[in-house]
């Protein structure tokens, strides 16, 4: 190299963070580490910015919490380095744990799988505020009990006002933080192997739990497990006073019925991890409003008389995975459900029509979701949904074959006066440029514009004002109205046609050209061989020509230049070249003059246009 | 063919092919969005530059302008530093300036497969050293407040364990 050093050393100072990033990006784990210690810059663009391949950092808690306060706070996400003798630097420095205690979070998470429990729990201990917790630690690395039960004090006297919990109770020592925070949790979710659950039965100060989620981790069967005593944990469940949502995840049927069976007064039940679920067990339960479960078999009552005896207080239940249902016995055994997610797998929208003569024995739905296979199939039968359930306020259709352009059929279909609330899951809607994913009624903001404008409304904002108002006028019946209100849109959707269906070759961008020496704006043009047009487009261009629609020349080698077609160059082809806010006055007006033609066409002239007048 | 022209930092101009040119998502984009017309005989500018530099990169467009759209990166092909075109190395061994400009204006003009290619040839470079050797080969100022540098080489021994 016969560069001196002056010129040399200006070589990677002279790269933006993106083009060093770029090259950092092709080298491996081994090599970056070497490279974050070359220099300062180089350290911070490896850990800050190519930190999606690094596991360690720290750094990204350092970045929390400098002038804002954080309410729930996710540390799963940071890497904690181990501590050790040799390197005790990986103990967090104190003015760094001050500064997470200062960010105030009342939540926390934590999932780590190899951590230092002594080094989560000092973490833990600084915030003082917290008020949910999810420590779900599957720690190998335990520290020795004197050191935890000094911290577990600690943590006592940090603590005293975690409510929610959720835990991972793999050993001995996360129970043992359970109890300690037992007194005032009031909704727990605790995840533990069978053989610590008789350790948790005798936790006998859970007294406001409200809420429990119980799963029960485990290879054996419960009964064979020595140290499991049956009677302890229905006694430990009965214990609870004020429990009223109960979440079991135990995969054993015969416990499950005779815990539901002893008598316990819930209002919700949630059966998880079962793949098959009776619902008879649940005729114990005199005060059940909501039932929950995964499972993929559901069966009724085998007993005949059993359909006799409707359970009406059930108002919720949500049987998402489940695969084939009787509706009928369901709809027998639930006469006052309000709200039924019932995603079943199969397609059996399309079998079953009586199925809608059933969904109008359950008068009081109020929500309902479904899994279709095709709209189409099912458009009958959503005709019959209209009529039959008169308190329906939201509808989810999960899985459909929707395409964008179905959904204004459906929103007709389902034109309903207490609908509020339509959602609807697609593949092939979140492929589609528009977002889709809910529709709800917003209330619309009237927007304006004035030149000259200050900000520029892009696209997602048009698709979004359009979709508002197409939607607005879906669902508040007055889909005729609307349109009368868009007729400029509508003469301008016309008059593009062969431009947007590719007839005539169509550039990225159709606004008038700007002529900065003049300070007037130009028709934009497009250019073609007319030989070059297929023939629709040649059937296009001429008539387009004899009408005086546009204005082309044509230069001597055949190419023709001719105005694009919408609405806004064709008015500066009446007008000639024209200054944008006159442009902007002409094309208000004209919105203007349409509204109000469309204004006569709704109320005087209302008798020739409308069936009904309101 | 049609023809646009370009005019570098130090006033030269070039009469390039428009096929050629558009390998550049930067002048793609004027010809495109900003309706600089090709035919009205005016330069366009490229303030950032040299004409030595953009002799050079047009004749890596030039030989590249028919090489079809690279496949979207994942993130495991971005690790292969060995995928270098024999021609692309040919035309890459120049001094480490040269390169580097090339690199830059690169950037600037939005190439991304000549960018790729320098990338990993400078990748190919820093590889295997060790960070000693980097700062002597690239001249880089050891800037770390003392102390710091063996606090981070200590955090990586972890980090190291842990990634093996």
């Amino acid at each position: 190299m016969d560069l001196n050093a002056e010129q040399q050393n200006c070589l990677f100072d002279r790269l933006p963070n993106e083009v060093l990033r770029l090259i950092f990006r092709q080298l491996k784990f081994a090599d970056l580490l070497q490279l974050s210690t070359v220099c300062h810059r180089w350290n911070q663009v490896i850990f800050h910015h190519c930190n999606d391949s690094i596991l360690f950092k720290p750094e990204r808690c350092d970045n929390l919490c400098e002038d804002r306060s954080y309410k729930h706070l996710d540390l799963s996400v940071c890497g904690f380095p181990v501590p050790s003798k040799a390197h005790p630097e990986y103990w967090f420095e104190e003015t760094m744990l001050e500064k997470l205690a200062r960010c105030q979070a009342t939540s926390v998470t934590m999932c780590q799988h190899d951590a230092h429990l002594e080094q989560l729990f000092r973490i833990l201990s600084h915030f003082p505020r917290i008020d949910s917790l999810n420590w779900c630690i599957c720690s190998k690395m335990q520290s020795c009990t004197m050191t935890h039960k000094r911290f577990l004090s600690m943590l006592q006297n940090h603590m005293p006002c975690v409510r929610h919990l959720s835990i991972l109770c793999n050993f001995v020592n996360s129970i043992d933080l359970l109890m300690d925070l037992a007194p005032n949790l009031v909704e727990l979710h605790v995840i533990v192997p069978g053989r610590l659950l008789c350790k948790l039965c005798k936790c006998n100060q859970l007294g406001n739990l409200q809420s429990l989620k119980l799963e029960v981790d485990t290879c054996t069967r419960l009964e064979r497990l020595k140290s499991f005593r049956f009677n302890e944990f229905i006694t430990f469940l009965k214990s609870l006073a004020k429990l009223q949502k109960l979440s079991l995840g135990i995969d054993d049927q015969a416990l499950i019925a005779s815990i539901i069976g002893s008598g316990l007064d819930i209002k919700e039940l949630e059966i998880t991890k079962n793949r098959e679920c009776n619902l008879g067990i649940l005729r114990g339960l005199r005060n059940l409003e909501v039932f929950r479960t995964d499972s993929q078999y559901i069966h009724t009552d085998k007993n005949f008389q059993d359909f006799f005896r409707p359970m009406p207080q059930v108002t919720v239940v949500d049987i998402d995975l489940a695969v084939n249902v009787d509706i009928e016995r369901l709809a027998l055994m639930f006469p006052d459900l309000k709200v039924l997610r019932m995603r079943s797998r199969l397609n059996w929208w399309s079998i079953s029509r009586e199925l809608f003569i059933v969904f109008s024995m359950l008068h009081n739905l109020e929500e309902l979701s479904l899994r279709v296979g095709s709209i189409s199939n099912g458009m009958l039968e959503l005709f019959e949904l209209k009529n039959l359930l008169p308190k329906l306020r939201k509808i989810t259709l999960a899985d459909c074959g929707v395409e964008p352009p179905d959904l204004t059929v459906l929103g007709s279909i389902l034109r309903k006066p207490t609908l509020r609330k339509l959602h609807i899951e697609s593949d092939r809607l979140r492929r589609s440029p528009v977002p889709t994913s809910s529709y709800i009624i917003p209330g619309v903001n009237p927007v304006c514009e004035v030149y000259p404008s200050q900000v520029f409304v892009g696209d997602t904002f048009n698709y979004l004002s359009g979709m508002t108002f197409a939607v607005v006028g879906i669902l508040g019946h007055f889909s005729k109205t609307v349109l009368l209100f868009f007729i400029p849109q509508i003469i301008n959707f016309v008059y593009s046609v062969p431009q947007l269906f590719r007839f005539i070759p169509c550039p990225r961008h159709r606004l008038p050209k700007y002529d900065p020496g003049s300070d007037l704006l130009h028709c934009s043009k497009t250019q073609f061989r007319v030989g070059d047009l297929n023939l629709l487009g040649r059937v296009c261009f001429a008539v387009f020509r004899t009408l005086r629609l546009i204005r082309c020349e044509e230069s001597e080698d055949g190419v023709v230049s001719c105005n694009n077609f919408t609405i806004i160059n064709f008015a500066i082809l009446l007008t000639g070249p024209i200054r944008e806010d006159r442009l902007n006055r002409l094309l208000v007006v004209f919105q203007v003059v349409c509204s109000l033609f469309a204004f006569a066409i709704r109320y005087p002239l209302a008798h020739y246009f409308y069936d009904t007048i309101n | 063919m049609s023809t646009i022209k370009l005019e570098t930092s130090d006033g030269v101009k070039f009469t390039v092919k428009t096929q050629v040119a558009k390998c550049s998502g930067t002048i793609r984009t004027m010809l495109e969005d900003i309706g600089i017309n090709p035919q009205d005989g005016e330069a366009i500018p490229l303030s950032n530059v040299h004409s030595t530099i953009l002799q050079k990169i047009l004749v890596w467009a030039e030989h590249h302008v028919d090489d079809p759209e690279p496949p979207r990166e994942d993130a495991d092909a971005a690790k292969r530093t060995d995928d270098i075109c024999s021609w692309d190395e040919d035309f890459l061994k120049v001094d480490q300036r040269t390169l580097f400009d090339v690199m830059l204006a690169a950037n600037y003009l939005d190439m991304k497969q000549l960018i790729a290619v320098c990338c990993k040839t400078v990748a190919n470079m820093i590889k295997g050293k060790t960070a000693d050797q980097i700062r002597r080969t690239f001249n880089i100022e050891n800037d770390f407040p003392p102390g710091e540098e063996d606090k981070i080489r200590l955090r990586n021994q972890f980090c190291e364990e842990r990634s093996r």
